[in-house]
């Protein structure tokens, strides 16, 4: 089982991060921040593969800090 | 019944008085907007005897909506010679409210010399009382003594050596809920400097023994609403990175698409942005017994703020922001997260703007006084400003006072106070906005930046700063802004709040309304203070040079920007 924001997904062989955030019906744009087990991944990480348990979190800036 | 404080500064006295019906519905920038078109002559002195310093909390104060508890300061601006608005989290609102206490304005200036701090007592009684042995000590000793004086229950707005110095760069710090750091602050636009030369060092306020109750018009409905309201933005909350991480999560966005300011507006990528993005934040949290997620405020879900620890695990600084750091970071060529730290620690202490401050240093780099990414010489500028010798006073005055003197051609303001942490080229419905707001150049008065907005093409960025700038108006009313965009997807909801504590009609049109309001209340008020079209206008170079990080120029036709405000 992976979580992707609070949302459970059937974890498979070889998913990816990205694999498992689309999954999730998540989209991931210049404005989201990506957290694999609470550690920010970058945008060019999410085809590494994830194990089953995997925490991901995606994150959008709504506005500005 | 509200009531609010007037402080005669000339009499040295405090009247406790009823708070005025006609701005019953108006709280933080709509009602300073109101309250100063009626009060403040727009062609005041900002450092002179008829300017006040006006000190409120919002519309839903006392109320348990979240983070209903800011703090708004107001003004004419000593930096921009404008209207000001600055506000900012921490506890001294929720204690206001507490004794009922909706408005605090302070007016004239004393007779002789002499500092003094407004104190209100547990039950509610102010007075004004000697400050003089307080006289330019710091707001970390400052609020230490408070605290050893009147016990760890208070709450203090305060200036530093800063704000009685009169720089105009000095901001007002508020202490933060739980840590007590005076590390909140009301930054922007040199309102310390209008405090100090009301010689006010400070407002204590003490825990009140009994909590003012809010009357509301339909309590029942409003509890159903809030509940719904901070549920909205508690489930919004958990998928944002200011509540995961904090507002340095930014850095992430802006270092990749080249928003994010480097060595001065240079348009340039900064190749060691990791070195002062999320990531290492979090490592140095987890590393030195820091922490993040924590409200500086009572009932706060969003909880953005922080504590920073140094290398040994010592107290550094907290609400420590993306913008302090993409200003004294990157736009310094500065990529070591520490030593920013420190800056912003050294800012908070004596008062001063990080913005400001972080943007005269690299006014300081570009005209070759110190080397680019030379972060002890830096932090020397900042010692100067603490120890007020002649340079570090120029450098109290902020980016353009140090630009010109320096003879900098490329200077970062618009109507004088510096710009924050977004390069306008590549996100032009904030250049918009920074352009036109009444705020002058403002990271809170409407930020356009993400796809929904940049990716509409250009027409549709005027567009966009307008929304967004009523937005804020009603926003910075009502709650902080971080809390306001969780809750963007159900904004209907705050006339429905709005009418269950003053009646009238749940109707969202009397929010955007009081919005429009307060943006157009500013607008006049600049006006008649001598500001003019050419005020609302970024600096040549945004027009002339391209970014190198995209090759974008700053492209908005004047027409454009004009037609803005025709509502």
């Amino acid at each position: 089982m992976i979580t992707v924001n609070n949302k459970i997904i059937i974890h498979h062989e070889g998913m990816t991060v990205e694999d498992a955030v689309l999954d999730a019906g998540e989209a991931v744009d210049s404005m989201t921040i990506i957290m694999v087990d609470k550690k920010i991944i970058q945008h060019d990480q999410i085809d590494e593969i994830i194990a089953d348990n995997t925490n991901i979190k995606v994150l959008r800036i709504l506005s500005g800090g | 019944m509200w009531s609010k404080l007037s402080v005669d500064m000339k009499n040295l006295s405090v009247a406790k008085e009823p708070y005025d019906k006609e701005y019953e519905e108006l709280g933080g920038r709509s009602l300073i907007a109101q309250y100063m078109i009626k009060n403040v002559p727009p062609t005041c002195d900002p450092l002179g005897n008829d300017n006040q310093l006006i000190i409120c909390t919002s519309i839903f104060a006392g109320t348990k909506l979240t983070t209903a508890h800011r703090l708004s300061v107001g003004g004419k601006s000593p930096l921009t010679g404008g209207i000001k608005e600055s506000n900012s989290g921490g506890f001294a609102a929720y204690q206001l409210a507490g004794h009922g206490i909706k408005l605090i304005t302070v007016k004239d200036m004393p007779l002789s010399e002499g500092l003094w701090y407004l104190h209100i007592d547990s039950n509610g009684n102010a007075s004004l009382e000697d400050a003089d042995e307080y006289k330019e000590m710091n707001n970390y000793d400052f609020v230490d003594k408070m605290h050893e004086k009147y016990g760890d229950k208070i709450a203090t707005i305060s200036i530093g050596a800063g704000g009685e110095r009169l720089y105009k760069s000095a901001s007002i710090q508020i202490s933060e809920f739980n840590s007590n750091h005076p590390s909140r602050a009301a930054a922007r636009g040199g309102l310390g400097a209008l405090m100090g030369s009301k010689k006010l060092k400070a407002v204590v306020i003490e825990n009140p023994v009994e909590r003012y109750e809010v009357e509301y018009k339909d309590k029942e409905k409003f509890e159903e609403l809030v509940q719904s309201f901070n549920k909205l933005v508690a489930e919004g909350a958990k998928n944002d990175p200011f509540h995961n991480i904090g507002t340095i999560s930014t850095i992430e966005v802006t270092a990749n698409n080249g928003v994010l300011p480097v060595d001065n507006f240079s348009g340039k990528l900064f190749s060691e942005y990791k070195e002062v993005g999320a990531a290492k934040f979090m490592t140095n949290l987890a590393t030195r017994g820091g922490r993040n997620k924590v409200s500086c405020q009572p009932g706060c879900v969003v909880q953005c703020s922080n504590c920073y620890n140094d290398k040994d695990g010592n107290y550094l600084t907290s609400g420590f922001e993306y913008e302090t750091i993409a200003i004294m970071g990157p736009n310094c060529h500065i990529s070591d997260l520490d030593v920013i730290a420190q800056m912003d620690r050294i800012c908070d202490n004596l008062g001063v703007d990080t913005i400001e401050t972080g943007n005269a240093v690299a006014m300081c780099m570009e005209t070759g006084k110190i080397n680019w990414g030379d972060a002890k010489a830096a932090i020397s500028l900042l010692r100067e400003m603490e120890e007020g010798t002649e340079f570090g006073r120029l450098m109290g005055d902020g980016c353009e006072a140090v630009g010109k003197k320096l003879g900098c051609e490329r200077i970062p303001v618009v109507k004088h106070q510096s710009i924050p942490g977004y390069d306008p080229r590549n996100t032009k419905g904030t250049g918009i906005t920074y352009s036109t707001s009444p705020m002058g150049a403002d990271h809170t008065a409407g930020i356009t930046m993400g796809r929904a907005f940049d990716d509409c093409g250009r027409s549709a960025q005027a567009y966009a700063s307008n929304k967004l700038q009523v937005a804020m108006c009603f926003s910075d009313s009502m709650m902080c802004l971080f809390a306001f965009a969780n809750a963007a997807t159900n904004l209907p909801i705050l006339g429905g709040l709005m009418a269950a504590l003053y009646g009238g009609p749940a109707d969202f049109n009397r929010v955007a309304m009081l919005g429009v309001k307060t943006l157009l209340t500013e607008r006049a008020y600049n006006k008649i203070a001598g500001m003019k079209q050419e005020d609302d206008r970024l600096p040549e170079f945004f027009y002339k040079e391209r970014s190198a990080a995209t090759g974008s120029k700053f492209d908005i036709i004047d027409h454009e920007m004009e037609v803005l405000f025709d509502f």
